[in-house]
């Protein structure tokens, strides 16, 4: 029976699960949009070149040091993404509300940024003992971005200035803020197109994500933004040397 | 200068101060006021004289 031709044309989703400390997974997580995704492998070689025929033909070559790292390009520039590939921290501040929020003093031009953004309902008062409410007619909030400018100043306004305001809840990511970065698992569910959709695995069992290089945030040309990232594959040692999964990863043809 | 002793009914933020649901703080009227219309507190006591500009804080962490 002749080998039948096939080809391929992925598309898919890329899926990442860290690696606890006792080597069990968390759950995996859906990395987002990935427009590329592309496995590279090298080796160190040892070759030799004969020097008995006068024409110095190699002889003997034989890699070792065998090694593989997956590029992806991320499109979903989130904090869940950017925790991993940033060692940064993430937290969650929930919706709330803020009062006598104190500002620095103020001169008319001057820009103050709140401690939270997504604002609304902003009270500013002075500091008399009877605080008064300075007028929205005085500054310009934009309440997004959780900033204040002031286009003017009351005539007797006792500074400090207090801000009451409300916020919506919002989640950050602090870079470079652990040493503890994570090794993670990466599953690739794919989609022949060039097959009728068939459906392909690809799996990495303990991978090192590299330190985000490159985090475009002003984008420019007609494509969405994204994020190259690299991940170095490690050996499985939790997996059996000589068993059908390896110790690096592997590809399952489904069906 | 008027304040009031005001009842928290949710989570909230004062002079940097973080607060829970349940704390009593002693505010400008004019904080008061905010609080009440963001559903802060339930309702605004009657402003009271005091001497103290600062904020009282309820040992209920």
């Amino acid at each position: 029976m002749s080998k039948q031709e096939t080809y391929f044309y992925g598309q898919g989703k890329v899926k990442l699960a860290i690696i606890k400390p006792d080597g069990s997974l968390q759950p995996w997580v859906w990395a987002g949009d990935v427009s590329a995704l592309k496995v590279g492998m090298s080796e160190e070689t040892i070759s030799h070149r004969e020097s008995y025929s006068g024409k110095k033909a190699k002889v003997r070559e034989f890699g070792y040091s065998a090694e593989a790292s997956v590029e992806a390009v991320l499109h979903s520039i989130d904090t869940d993404n950017l925790a991993l590939f940033t060692d940064g921290t993430q937290t969650q501040t929930p919706e709330g509300t803020v009062t006598a929020e104190a500002l620095p003093e103020i001169t008319v031009g001057d820009e103050v940024v709140l401690l939270h953004p997504g604002v609304s309902e902003v009270v500013i008062t002075d500091s008399t003992s009877v605080p008064v409410v300075v007028e929205v007619e005085h500054y310009t909030v934009d309440p997004a971005y959780g900033t204040i400018v002031f286009n003017s100043l009351p005539a007797a306004v006792q500074q400090p200035l207090n801000v009451a305001y409300k916020h919506v809840a919002s989640k950050q990511v602090a870079f470079l803020n652990t040493t503890k970065r994570p090794s993670v698992a990466l599953r690739y569910e794919g989609i022949n197109l060039a097959e009728n959709g068939a459906p392909v695995i690809a799996e990495f069992y303990k991978c090192a994500p590299s330190l985000l290089s490159d985090l475009a945030l002003i984008t420019d040309g007609n494509d969405v933004a994204g994020m190259p990232v690299t991940f170095g594959v490690l050996l499985d040692s939790s997996k059996p040397a000589l068993g059908a999964l390896g110790q690096f990863g592997r590809l399952i043809q489904v069906g | 200068m008027a304040t009031l002793s005001v009842k928290l009914v949710k989570p909230h933020t004062h002079a940097g101060q973080h607060y829970p649901a349940g704390a009593e703080l002693t505010v400008h009227e004019t904080d008061a006021t905010f609080l009440l219309r963001a559903g802060v507190i339930e309702k605004k006591p009657a402003a009271k004289s005091t001497q103290q500009s600062a904020v009282q804080e309820t040992k209920n962490v």
